[in-house]
């Protein structure tokens, strides 16, 4: 998730292509809500936690924790409460002007994610920051931040055996056992990126932690056969930010544009969707055309989520 | 940011590396789309994944000193390529037209037809998302970069038959054919004029008049899931 305008924490290179991803991301995930799959093979959810989780990470020497902190209350926990009381109206809304009984679609467990399912995540990057923030504070010195790097990498791909070991929870709790290795796995890129001060190294050390990666997930999946399926979109996840950290480094006007929408789109597509994009569609027949409701739910909230960001409802999206 | 130095970089593009090149255009030609035919159709539509790639093959295109951002349209040169584009689009449109009557006369025009506004949709949204995405990959960014080790007689086959190749995600043999007779023709014509507009717009027509005559469904992902 799209969680702060800028990849570059100050002093790091600075990965352009991975801005660019995370409009990919964020298209692949529309892609699941809206039409049922994904647009690039479910890269994308990885690909938001890792970098989400990294970011937090990418310095030397950890900022105190009650800075980091008010930093992810302000960034993460803030627009999560304000959105889920706003999308508890809307899906009340919904359920009146629909002909179901106003709140029966409450249930008790949304406390912990909130009204709609895709909400999931905020609350989850939240609890996953800080994991990797006492993490990094717990690693000291440089030699013991490889290490826990190196350690974290493994641990990440032994965790792709938790969903598959401990069967349907469900919704969203699965999700949740899904995104654990995202914690490791991005804490090792975190830490690899705050001692990368030149790009053709930190291209090499990714190359080796994806192929060391991957190599435990195949590993794995040998072992644990159902963990195969989440190695594949971890891998991908993280094949994917190797490869956009292999493409030249050149920035470009439209991705500095779209990027800091991420989080607005994430947070409104459903809506997006459910309010104006599903109801066109049907009206001149097409609604049963995949790529027209990806195709139209991703832009038209973003227009939407740029215009918000215009309003006072910046710091909430 | 910290990169390499300017000079460095590149000094870097500009030296051949033979071996380099030629896994490059293996492992993006001919194995990405193999294993994408394979095992990848079933979790992903092919047309994003063209666009994502154009996008990074554009990037790497424009960072490097040697290219012409110039052959990432060049209209002008539509003028020139318009008889030649025409008469193919008439010979070959008119063995399209023959061909979805030998094979499923039943489907001629049933797209127009059956879903006119959908239709409509596809003739426009083709040639924008699609074609352009497909001729930067297989003609501008593949005649720029592996010339240094095909040459420029094999280049263009190399090109049209690759680009016929590409279109096995299909799992059709006639999506394989008519788009390996395409390639060679689209690829002929980059050579010779070096326009991407031109050969987009000949991509675009032999590609809304595949969809339109009842040919669509051999290069449907949809359809291809269910082969």
């Amino acid at each position: 998730m799209p969680l702060d305008a800028s990849l570059r924490p100050p002093g790091r290179v600075r990965l352009e292509g991975w801005d660019r991803l995370r409009v990919l991301a964020a298209l692949d995930t529309v892609g699941m809500h809206v039409a049922g799959e994904h647009v690039f093979f479910g890269f994308g959810l990885p690909l938001f936690l890792i970098l989400a989780v990294a970011l937090g990470v990418s310095k030397k020497a950890p900022r105190p924790t009650g800075r980091f902190l008010r930093r992810r209350v302000d960034r993460i926990l803030l627009p999560w409460l304000f959105w889920s009381v706003v999308l508890a109206g809307e899906r009340a809304l919904y359920a009146a002007t629909h002909g179901q009984a106003t709140f029966a679609w409450a249930r008790a467990e949304m406390l912990l994610y909130g009204p709609r399912i895709h909400l999931w995540f905020l609350p989850l990057i939240l609890v996953a920051g800080l994991l990797a923030h006492l993490a990094h504070r717990a690693t000291g010195s440089r030699r013991a931040q490889v290490g826990g790097a190196v350690f974290a990498l493994l641990a990440a791909a032994a965790l792709l055996a938790l969903p598959a070991q401990l069967g349907a929870v469900g919704w969203p709790f699965e999700q949740w056992l899904f995104s654990v290795p995202a914690v490791a796995l991005g804490f090792a890129l975190g830490r690899r990126l705050a001692h990368a001060p030149e790009l053709p190294s930190l291209r090499r050390h990714l190359l080796l932690a994806f192929a060391a990666f991957a190599g435990g997930a195949l590993a794995l999946a040998a072992l644990v056969p159902a963990s195969a399926a989440y190695g594949f979109r971890y891998a991908g996840g993280l094949g994917l930010l190797v490869l956009a950290a292999w493409l030249p480094n050149v920035p470009d006007r439209l991705t500095r544009r779209f990027t800091p929408l991420m989080l607005g789109v994430y947070v409104l597509h459903p809506v997006v969707y459910l309010w104006l994009i599903k109801p066109a569609l049907c009206f001149v027949e097409l609604g049963d055309v995949d790529a027209l409701r990806v195709g139209l739910t991703f832009p038209v909230t973003m227009a939407l989520v740029a215009a918000l960001r215009r309003t006072g409802l910046r710091s909430v999206l | 940011m910290s990169e390499l130095p300017r000079h460095a970089r590149s000094a870097d593009r500009r030296l051949p590396e033979p071996a380099r090149r030629w896994v490059e255009l293996v492992a993006l030609y001919v194995l990405a789309p193999a294993a994408y035919a394979r095992w990848g159709l079933e979790f992903a539509r092919p047309i994003p994944i063209v666009v994502a790639a154009a996008l990074a093959a554009w990037l790497t295109l424009r960072a490097d000193p040697s290219f012409d951002r110039r052959e990432l349209w060049r209209g002008e040169a539509v003028r020139a390529a318009l008889p030649g584009i025409a008469l193919r689009v008439l010979l070959g449109g008119a063995g399209l037209v023959a061909l979805v009557l030998a094979l499923a006369p039943d489907d001629f025009l049933d797209f127009p037809r059956q879903r006119p506004l959908l239709w409509a949709l596809v003739m426009v949204a083709y040639p924008v998302f699609s074609v352009y995405a497909q001729e930067l990959l297989w003609r501008t960014f593949f005649f720029h970069r592996y010339r240094a080790i095909l040459g420029d007689g094999a280049l263009w086959i190399a090109s049209g038959l690759l680009f016929g190749f590409m279109h096995v995600v299909f799992r059709h043999w006639i999506a394989v054919a008519a788009t390996l007779v395409g390639g060679l023709f689209f690829a002929w014509s980059y050579r010779r004029h070096r326009s991407l507009a031109a050969v987009c717009l000949e991509h675009a027509l032999f590609g809304c008049l595949l969809f339109t005559v009842g040919l669509g469904s051999y290069f449907y992902s949809g359809a291809a899931l269910g082969r």
